[in-house]
């Protein structure tokens, strides 16, 4: 299992919009990996060879009884504190969450894949920072936008977006937390910032001043 | 025989002190299980045991069930939504006084209040084992420990008060090295529908040793407890010559042969009184003034909260107008945009 965090802040939280409502239909099933069964003796801590995701075994199946818990394990369900299979496991955890890169979309560029400015932000920042860059585009500016809807893992493609523009202007609603995050991930770039921490949303003109300013 | 409590014991190498407590609450439990299998008719599968975090939150690792050693004072949070998402599943929880009763308090109570059908097995050795000795919501006023070095100027709390003031529908006690009485308590535990809260006085060998000493060695147990058993006399004593009787509304330990006194005079124990007020006595005998009360004390019964939610369930299901997620989003007030 994999703790999913959904990030949100005020402006998605307090904001309302009309939306068009989904047909459940059209959503893919969520498909858990159960195990209803299994024969000898099964191995909870034992990891999908491609995901590295391991099978849930719900109480009440027989003969998959075993504990689960914060204690490190091996991969026989076996409590180990010894050192090698904690960096064993510890890196086995960073590679699954590292592969669910394979499975999330690409980031997408909002524009041109090559220019002179990308603005990047992530968030509810999204609905300010594509009107600034539309307003930016009909000036004739060479200007994109790639909004980040996954942090951890980047999306697959994010260097080669990255990498497609002159200059990269990272607008965030903080004092540069996914800034930072990017430098440490991605250090080949070099990154610009705005940001604003007022308790108050982004306004347009702020971004095309912002973004005026580095052209 | 379907099972035997070696078909209840992992593979796991048990890591509790030497002489720690725990190691006779868990042989017990593994007795007790075969038993509540051979008389509820349980598949092994369906036990799943929960834990917080201490030395007696370990316990899921030793047992050969479904088990899980989870957040610190939460055990209780994750055994109801376990009950309520599949009542067919007998749910157990291990926890030390510490993660149900500071960490974990507001869980604790609100389980019992609800009557979720959980049983809650409470290690309380007075202390915090695992982190090494700081003094826990039931240490005794000023017991001195790592963080009450002048000892502590706070009242411990009495679980089985606590109990009582949430409305609780079972509460044993017993002493960690009383076996047979133990695994009396969890087979009777499993057989009640609700919160079972059995109070386990553990000994920490390291932190806190002979915190229930007083009462709980070998040589004088026998005068300074008493073991309650539904429809017997309430008679203690290594010659079982002492009982308690009622004088006025108060409690009195009485010898039998003395002053006319006979076995008949004596209290009967009825653990399914549903007025609390002997309970509440038997919970709150003290030594040296009154044996310590051991065994069921209140075993009573009332509606369970998964009960209650499955009934809901089905009563409003049947009433619903809405059927599915779909008919759901696009029922109320919605337009469309065009």
């Amino acid at each position: 299992m994999m703790p999913v965090i959904l990030m949100s802040e005020g402006f998605i939280a307090n904001g309302s919009e009309p939306w068009k409502i989904p047909a459940m239909a059209d959503y893919p099933a969520i498909k858990p990996p159960f195990i209803e069964s299994c024969e000898g003796h099964f191995n909870p801590y034992e990891r999908d060879p491609e995901t590295y995701v391991r099978k849930w075994a719900i109480p009440g199946k027989k003969g998959l009884e075993h504990r689960v818990g914060g204690l490190e394990k091996n991969p026989l369900g076996v409590i180990s504190s010894d050192p090698e299979n904690h960096a064993r496991m510890v890196a086995d955890r960073a590679e699954k969450v590292a592969r669910v890169a394979n499975y999330i979309p690409e980031l997408e560029v909002h524009g041109k894949e090559k220019g002179d400015v990308l603005v990047v932000g992530w968030g509810g920042t999204f609905g300010h920072l594509y009107t600034a860059v539309k307003t930016l585009q009909a000036q004739g500016k060479s200007v994109s936008l790639a909004h980040f809807d996954f942090i951890n893992p980047l999306p697959k493609n994010t260097d080669k977006v990255l990498g497609g523009f002159s200059k990269i202007i990272v607008c965030e609603l903080n004092s540069g937390q996914f800034v930072d995050y990017l430098r440490a991930k991605m250090p080949q770039f070099n990154y610009l910032q705005y940001n604003k921490v007022q308790g108050q949303p982004f306004i347009v003109s702020e971004i095309v001043d912002a973004v005026n300013a580095v052209l | 025989m379907k099972y035997t409590a070696q078909d209840f014991k992992s593979n796991q190498e048990v890591r509790w002190c030497p002489g720690c407590g725990d190691h006779a609450v868990l042989a017990a439990l593994t007795r007790a299980f075969p038993e509540i299998s051979e008389q509820l008719n349980y598949d092994k599968e369906r036990y799943v045991i929960v834990s917080g975090i201490g030395c007696s939150s370990r316990l899921p690792y030793y047992v050969n069930t479904y088990g899980f050693h989870s957040i610190h004072g939460r055990a209780t949070a994750i055994s109801t939504g376990i009950k309520v998402a599949n009542p067919d599943i007998t749910v157990w929880q291990a926890c030390g006084d510490g993660d149900a009763l500071a960490i974990g308090g507001n869980h604790f109570i609100h389980a019992i209040r609800r009557n979720i059908d959980i049983n809650i097995i409470l290690f309380n050795n007075q202390i915090y084992g695992l982190t090494k000795g700081q003094y826990s919501p039931t240490s005794k006023l000023g017991a001195i420990t790592k963080t009450s070095p002048y000892g502590t100027v706070e009242h411990p709390f009495s679980p089985g008060m606590l109990v009582l003031g949430a409305r609780g529908t079972f509460f044993a006690r017993s002493l960690d090295t009383e076996l047979k009485l133990n695994q009396e308590i969890f087979v009777e535990a499993a057989n009640h529908d609700g919160t079972s809260v059995c109070e386990m006085l553990t000994n920490c060998v390291i932190f806190n040793d002979g915190a229930h000493a007083g009462f709980a060695n070998k040589e004088e147990k026998e005068d300074r407890t008493i073991t309650l058993r539904d429809g017997q006399k309430m008679i203690f004593g290594k010659n079982r010559n002492k009982g308690l009787m009622l004088a006025g509304r108060k409690l009195v330990v009485v010898e039998i042969g003395k002053n006319g006194i006979t076995e008949t005079d004596l209290l009967t124990h009825h653990s399914d009184t549903v007025d609390s007020g002997i309970h509440s006595m038997l919970i709150n005998m003290k030594y040296p003034d009154f044996p310590v009360a051991l065994g069921v004390i209140r075993n009573v019964k009332d509606k369970t909260y998964d009960d209650n939610v499955h009934a809901q369930l089905l009563e409003v299901k049947s009433k619903a107008t809405i059927h599915s997620m779909d008919e759901l989003l696009n029922s109320g007030s919605t337009w469309e945009v065009k």
